[in-house]
């Protein structure tokens, strides 16, 4: 939890010192700056975690605030970063030099993106709105939010937004996948970002996967999660389930990572074996998604799988994953 | 160059296209007759198997082409111009269509695999919601019409 003494700030120590409380989790508060006031607002952010019945930890680092706020986060293996949205409203959605934009792009964990700008408003979190594009990677998305909804005790409804026939086959199997048959699922056409952001009104939470917040894609089009943090106007969840680390995984899991900035398909076998190998589709470059239940690596673009080896399993490639050195 | 070697490189390309996307229309309307998803994902990867040689072949027919037609001075003709549009109206008219039906095949298939409630109906749903002989049927009229104005050059 990134706390900079601010009236902002304190709204999003609030909610995470809440969550913390919820769900039995450690909380520590972050404080990054070069004046020599840290120590003061960090005891202030601790004692008013502490009246919420909440002992965080506190934690101080100078430097540039939101490479520090990612650096913590990494080195603590946090769960969850909560920050505030201070900056970060529709007006600038254009903008990646906001400190929480920076943050939210770069975390090596899931972030959550606090609205503090209304004082006034509740974050208490009964309404829970999940997106899913029907991607191996939106279901993880989907599923992460899914079992915070239920801690949470939240009522959850799953979005869709775009072709029709194929959005009310992906909810009825994500509905199916998380064993919530009943569950209200919309299907929308549109603009995926302004669709989701238009439907957060009437929750409380909104989550998504990070798919398109990494890589240099993100420069010339503005991802879709990326959006809805900047103009949802409940808080927004942003799980990272592209570009996590590989120490991440669990045996049986695979991922596509980043090492030095390159994306790495991951996968950490039952006995332990790692296998790390180019995340690119030896078709025409795609990045290739993890098939949990296959154990595969499946091309989005194009339909070629291989298997977690690396070896083809169907074209149209012809070549297999080439291993990587990590 | 000469008029007869951008004339090559374009009937090159002309044939590269024929080729490439002539697997993709057929692939097209494979899929709605097949029913089995075994098969139809086969015929989804002979027809994606296509695209780069589709991409590359279009290139080259559009360079060979307006090489030629450089060169050959047919760009005071109409038939020329009407050929380019043709081709490009035409492109952007199916792209969105063929690739519309072809994700949701993609998407069926992908979710009959690692899905739990994805049913043969719903693969069938898909399958039936393209019109795969509107589109190709489209595509062919196109081609058709400007081998026409290549070959006659009525104006």
């Amino acid at each position: 939890m990134g706390a900079h003494g601010s009236p902002t700030s304190a709204v999003a120590e609030e909610v995470a010192a809440r969550l913390a409380k919820q769900l039995g989790a450690e909380l520590v508060l972050l404080n990054v700056d070069e004046t020599g006031s840290g120590e003061d607002v960090l005891r202030a952010a601790a004692d008013r975690a502490s009246r919420l019945g909440v002992e965080a930890q506190t934690l101080h680092r100078d430097g540039a605030v939101a490479e520090s706020i990612v650096a913590a986060a990494a080195e603590l293996r946090a769960d969850l970063l909560v920050i505030g949205d201070h900056g970060m409203g529709p007006d600038s959605r254009f903008s990646l030099g906001g400190i929480p934009s920076q943050v939210a792009h770069h975390s090596p964990v899931d972030i959550l993106v606090v609205r503090t700008s209304e004082p006034t408003r509740d974050h208490t979190y009964r309404r829970a709105l999940l997106a899913t594009d029907g991607s191996l990677t939106a279901h993880q998305a989907t599923r992460h939010g899914d079992a915070l909804a239920q801690a949470l005790g939240a009522e959850v409804a799953l979005i869709y937004v775009g072709d029709e026939l194929i959005g009310d086959i992906v909810l009825r199997d994500t509905a199916a996948r998380l064993d919530r048959d009943g569950i209200e699922r919309i299907v929308i056409k549109g603009n995926p970002a302004v669709q989701i952001s238009k439907h957060a009104v009437d929750y409380d939470l909104v989550v998504v996967g990070n798919k398109g917040m990494t890589g240099s894609r993100r420069y010339i089009q503005r991802a879709v999660p990326s959006r809805v943090a900047h103009e949802a106007g409940s808080d927004v969840l942003i799980v990272r389930t592209v570009s996590r680390s590989f120490f991440d995984l669990r045996p049986g899991e695979g991922a596509v990572v980043e090492v030095d900035g390159e994306k790495v398909a991951a996968y950490l076998h039952d006995d332990g074996t790692a296998f790390t190998l180019s995340a690119r589709c030896q078709h025409m470059g795609c990045i290739v998604d993890w098939n949990s239940r296959a154990r595969t690596w499946d091309c989005p673009c194009h339909g070629s799988r291989y298997e977690y080896s690396g070896a083809i399993i169907n074209g149209p490639t012809t070549k297999p994953l080439p291993g990587v050195q990590t | 160059m000469s008029y007869g070697w951008w004339k090559f490189i374009h009937l090159a390309g002309v044939v590269g296209f024929v080729a490439a996307h002539g697997t993709s229309m057929a692939a097209t309307v494979l899929m709605k007759r097949i029913r089995e998803p075994q098969q139809v994902a086969g015929v989804l990867q002979l027809s994606a198997a296509t695209v780069s040689a589709f991409y590359v072949s279009t290139l080259i027919l559009l360079v060979g082409g307006i090489g030629a037609g450089v060169v050959g001075q047919w760009f005071d003709q109409g038939w020329i111009w009407l050929s380019l549009g043709l081709l490009v109206g035409v492109g952007v008219l199916m792209f969105p269509m063929a690739r519309r039906h072809f994700r949701r095949v993609r998407m069926i298939l992908e979710l009959m695999e690692t899905g739990t409630a994805v049913s043969r109906d719903d693969f069938a749903r898909v399958l039936n919601s393209g019109n795969p002989v509107l589109t190709a049927g489209t595509g062919f009229v196109a081609i058709l019409f400007i081998l026409y104005l290549m070959v006659l050059k009525p104006f």
